[in-house]
């Protein structure tokens, strides 16, 4: 089938689309910054082939060095699905601009770099797309978390942005959306809490659907964008959250 | 876990829709597209030869139940359901897709006419869903129901206000209904299809060409300066949405509209 790209693929949701791509055939090429994890991910047993690279997107000439070696590896690239992410969370004092800036180095600048990097790639292929892991954290903000919050809606922009400008030559650029996702992730946010137990309490009460969601829930949605079947969209931000933004 | 992408040919084995506006257009490509991943639908349309016109194209028609129905009508539309039952024994998932236009600016628009868009567009789509959600509700199981919606129920358009406050209304129903189901396992959610390849899309450029004196090809050109991908929708382009949430991949994915208009949006 295609070739895509996993940054951030070791763990979480990117683990779980890895697994879901590969059952379909896809080839993945899976970075991560943890190389023991993108290995062991590689490594299962699964229809589509896998390769590990170790890299950390936060770095610019990662990203570049990330993408000519998925290119060098299959060939050809026909999705970038762009997952890695980064969350901290401390009170507005304790911030120092390298938290900052390692944050929106991560969440948003090493997007845009995988955009630029692979666009020449995308371009040959006949269903070539970017997609983004945004949050609804794009949608809502908690306090603690500025740079998260920042990123993510940054996100909805650059989709925008990278769509008007890649969408002629073929490409099509959209973001997801997850809620309350039940991963590792969340932790520096539980962390943060007075009481994390009463908090998520608190927060399961208002997801009408009155659960978190598990990686596999979306993974369903990354197939669909990720298809042949997603052609004419683009340039959009798709939610998917148990209902969470809807009230 | 989600192992498949859309084309197996079985994504809606066993399941059944219902779909408003089936006779033509998105209705009718949806319930093609249903049937193609193994649903059996119900196509309810108020146009009668439109109906049985449509049910011919299917590739199996004896899997399919064609009604009349007047969506604004709480009778016919319980009339629908229980047929419905009759046939198939449950439902499973409800596609509210019946809609109508006015093209008039707002401070020409008689009040009859922005009822009658009202009363279809949202009214309709209010009764479907309560009657439709009541049968999924008893029958325990979930469901989905998806409203189709437009870019005109997330923006304002020229010469389609009553089109364009129905859509945005539909927004609204469907997220205080998907949060009101949602512990159901019912997941609700809306598309909004962008601009469309249609014979009612090739008028507008001829009508819109005779009161600009341009041609109607320059019309379309200027439209599709704004659309990224660079053409109008298809058909094909839409049903795929409408599988996904038809489908077991979509299971945390309720309250939402999803787009579909080759980044007209954007820009």
């Amino acid at each position: 089938m295609g070739v895509v790209l996993i940054a951030g693929g070791a763990t979480g949701i990117g683990l779980a689309a890895m697994r879901a791509l590969r059952e379909r055939g896809d080839s993945v090429f899976l970075a991560d910054r943890n190389a023991e994890l993108a290995q062991r991910a590689a490594a299962e047993v699964l229809p589509g082939r896998a390769t590990a690279f170790t890299a950390d997107v936060g770095q610019v000439d990662a990203v570049t060095a990330c993408v000519a070696a998925c290119a060098d590896a299959y060939g050809a690239i026909d999705t970038v699905f762009v997952n890695a992410g980064m969350l901290k969370s401390m009170p507005l004092d304790a911030w120092t601009a390298e938290d900052w800036d390692a944050s929106l180095a991560v969440n948003l600048r090493a997007p845009f770099f995988f955009a630029q990097a692979a666009a020449p790639h995308l371009k040959q292929s006949g269903n070539g797309s970017l997609l983004f892991t945004s949050s609804t954290g794009a949608l809502r903000g908690h306090a603690g978390m500025p740079a998260y919050h920042a990123s993510k809606a940054g996100l909805i922009g650059l989709v925008r942005s990278l769509a008007d400008e890649l969408s002629p030559s073929g490409i099509r650029v959209n973001c997801i959306c997850p809620g309350w996702i039940d991963t590792p992730f969340n932790q520096p946010f539980w962390s943060f809490q007075a009481d994390a137990r009463a908090a998520l309490e608190e927060l399961t009460a208002r997801i009408p659907m009155r659960r978190q969601g598990t990686p596999d829930d979306v993974t369903g949605l990354i197939l669909f964008l990720t298809s042949p079947e997603a052609r004419y969209i683009t340039g959009t931000s798709m939610v998917i959250d148990g209902g969470y933004t809807a009230v | 876990m989600a192992t498949t992408n859309n084309v197996n040919g079985a994504l809606l084995k066993g399941k059944v829709a219902f779909i408003t506006g089936a006779g033509q257009g998105i209705g009718l490509a949806v319930a093609r597209a249903y049937t193609e991943q193994g649903a059996s639908v119900v196509l309810a349309d108020i146009a009668q030869d439109a109906l049985e016109k449509a049910v011919a194209t299917l590739a199996d028609p004896r899997a399919a139940l064609a009604i009349a129905l007047d969506v604004t009508d709480e009778a016919q539309t319980a009339y629908a359901l229980k047929i419905t039952i009759e046939r198939f024994g449950r439902v499973d998932c409800v596609v509210a897709n019946a809609g109508i236009l006015a093209l008039k600016h707002v401070v020409d628009l008689e009040l009859a006419a922005w009822r009658k868009v009202i009363d279809v567009n949202l009214t309709g789509a209010f009764i479907t869903a309560r009657q439709f959600a009541r049968q999924l509700l008893s029958q325990g199981t979930g469901g989905r129901i998806i409203f189709t919606s437009s870019l005109f129920g997330l923006r304002g358009s020229v010469e389609n206000g009553a089109y364009s406050a129905s859509k945005f209304g539909l927004i609204g129903l469907m997220q205080s209904l998907a949060a009101e189901l949602a512990r159901h396992g019912i997941l609700v959610n809306a598309v909004c299809p962008g601009q469309m390849d249609t014979a009612m899309m090739q008028e507008l450029f001829r009508d819109r060409a005779k009161l600009t004196g341009r041609t109607p090809e320059a019309v379309e050109a200027a439209l599709l300066s704004r659309i990224p991908v660079g053409r109008l929708g298809t058909m094909q382009d839409l049903t795929g949405i409408y599988v996904y949430l038809a489908s077991e991949l979509c299971q945390y994915c309720t309250g939402q509209s999803f787009t579909v208009d080759g980044g007209w949006q954007v820009a």
